[in-house]
């Protein structure tokens, strides 16, 4: 009965050390506490065998190192939102070469102020915009130094996604299609199509 | 899949094991040991909202093999300023473990195992009062997602022990390592947390139970007449 007893204390005492796990923030705090719950561990298998069985807590612990290094959380929000990367490029006959473009503006039109304009004085080679939350069309319009202007038409699918409890809900989307003029632009190609977090690129503009 | 048919897609399972079990090897009783899982009670303390329960069946089906079924619900609730979200769904894990104790110590009624999981879940999900910020192209307020079900289903490894407290009782706990192979696809809205699972968005998760168990001998194997 007191050898039960024993082994209940213990087990307790693992429940507790365990439920601290979680609320530490780091990884490392984490495999710490850890550590400690396996060291009490130990000594439940050393009342049950009357051995110390060592290759079971290494084996056990190096399950749990691994178990952890997955436990990731979405980062609460980029600094820029959600945003569709694209990429300038030239293409002649096979050859595509990266391109830039300056002194250019874009333009995002049926935006809530109705017309946003960003303006780009220097050579860029990339470009990033967000896309409509309050509907599937977003359009936006290149206007070159030249007075030439291209309109790009997106059509898009939007999809909430809870991040966590304190950054709430955030819209993510899948491109469709896309309609644009010919003035410079010569073809837009979707290279992924899902737009979300990160600076990957979504698509590739022919000039 | 509502919570009834789950229960009789167990209660199946289960007469399948002391089938299985009659035909198994030499024991001298076949016990089916019945667990409830302990963490869940904690679990709403470590992450708000969340709330759920866990029972388990297991029985030596052939020398140191455990087939094993547990059966659970989650709900999770959320009141924030920017929105209101629910989900809920009930689900099932069927598994077999090895128990590699008796290689330590023969006479030992404990158990250290490791085994793997086939785990499947139906849920639902929506959202009410959404606010979307958006300094471009303004605030969407009062968005509501209307409830959807979704289906899903993964495999786990699992590791852990059980040990004797007295009489029929066992204390034990398990890690399960878990990697999504299916979630349905929600066009409007993607899940959140997945019942039994873990978060939706991620392939793989770490889980955790802690369970207090009771052993329950079924049937007693006729003894032979000794010359």
């Amino acid at each position: 009965m007191i050898e039960a007893v024993k082994k209940l204390y213990q087990q307790c005492s693992i429940f507790v050390c365990l439920c601290g796990v979680p609320k530490q923030k780091s990884f490392h705090c984490k495999l710490i506490c850890m550590f400690a719950t396996f060291v009490k561990q130990r000594k439940i298998i050393m009342i049950i065998n009357n051995r110390t069985a060592y290759r079971n807590w290494f084996f056990a612990l190096s399950i749990f190192i691994v178990l952890f290094s997955s436990c990731e959380e979405l980062p609460c929000e980029y600094s820029d939102g959600v945003l569709l990367n694209a990429g300038f490029f030239h293409l002649e006959g096979s050859n595509i070469t990266k391109a830039s473009i300056d002194s250019f503006s874009l333009i995002l039109l049926n935006s809530a102020e109705g017309f946003y304009e960003e303006k780009f004085i220097n050579e860029v080679d990339t470009l990033s915009f967000p896309l409509s939350i309050i509907d599937s069309t977003t359009t936006i319009v290149l206007k070159y130094k030249n007075n030439l202007a291209d309109t790009l038409i997106f059509k898009h699918t939007n999809n909430l996604l809870l991040i966590n409890h304190e950054c709430g809900f955030e819209t993510f989307f899948n491109i469709d299609t896309i309609i644009t003029s010919n003035n410079l632009i010569e073809s837009v190609w979707i290279s992924n199509a899902t737009v979300n977090y990160g600076s990957f690129e979504n698509i590739k503009i022919y000039f | 899949m509502d919570h009834s048919r789950i229960l009789k897609y167990i209660f199946s399972f289960l007469m399948l094991l002391g089938a299985i079990s009659l035909s198994g090897q030499n024991v001298d009783r076949y016990k089916v040991a019945l667990g409830v899982d302990a963490s869940r009670f904690v679990v709403p303390f470590i992450d708000k909202g969340r709330l759920g329960w866990e029972l388990s069946a297991d029985t030596e089906v052939l020398k140191d093999m455990f087939v094993s079924v547990e059966f659970g619900s989650q709900n999770c609730n959320l009141t924030m300023p920017k929105y209101e979200y629910t989900s809920g769904g009930a689900y099932t894990r069927l598994g077999v473990d090895y128990n590699y104790m008796k290689h330590i110590d023969s006479e030992s009624t404990d158990k250290l195992f490791v085994g793997l999981r086939y785990g499947f879940t139906s849920f639902y999900h929506q959202a009410d009062n959404l606010r979307i910020e958006s300094p471009v192209w303004g605030n969407i307020e009062n968005i509501s997602v209307d409830r959807n079900w979704l289906n899903a289903n993964w495999m786990e490894v699992a590791t852990g022990m059980r040990a004797h407290l007295f009489n029929n009782f066992y204390l034990g706990w398990s890690a399960r390592f878990r990697i999504k192979l299916w979630l349905q696809n929600d066009p409007v809205m993607q899940a959140y947390y997945v019942p039994g699972f873990g978060r939706a968005w991620s392939n793989t998760w770490v889980g955790f139970n802690y369970s207090l168990y009771y052993q329950i001998p079924l049937f007693k194997k006729k003894s032979k007449v000794s010359e």
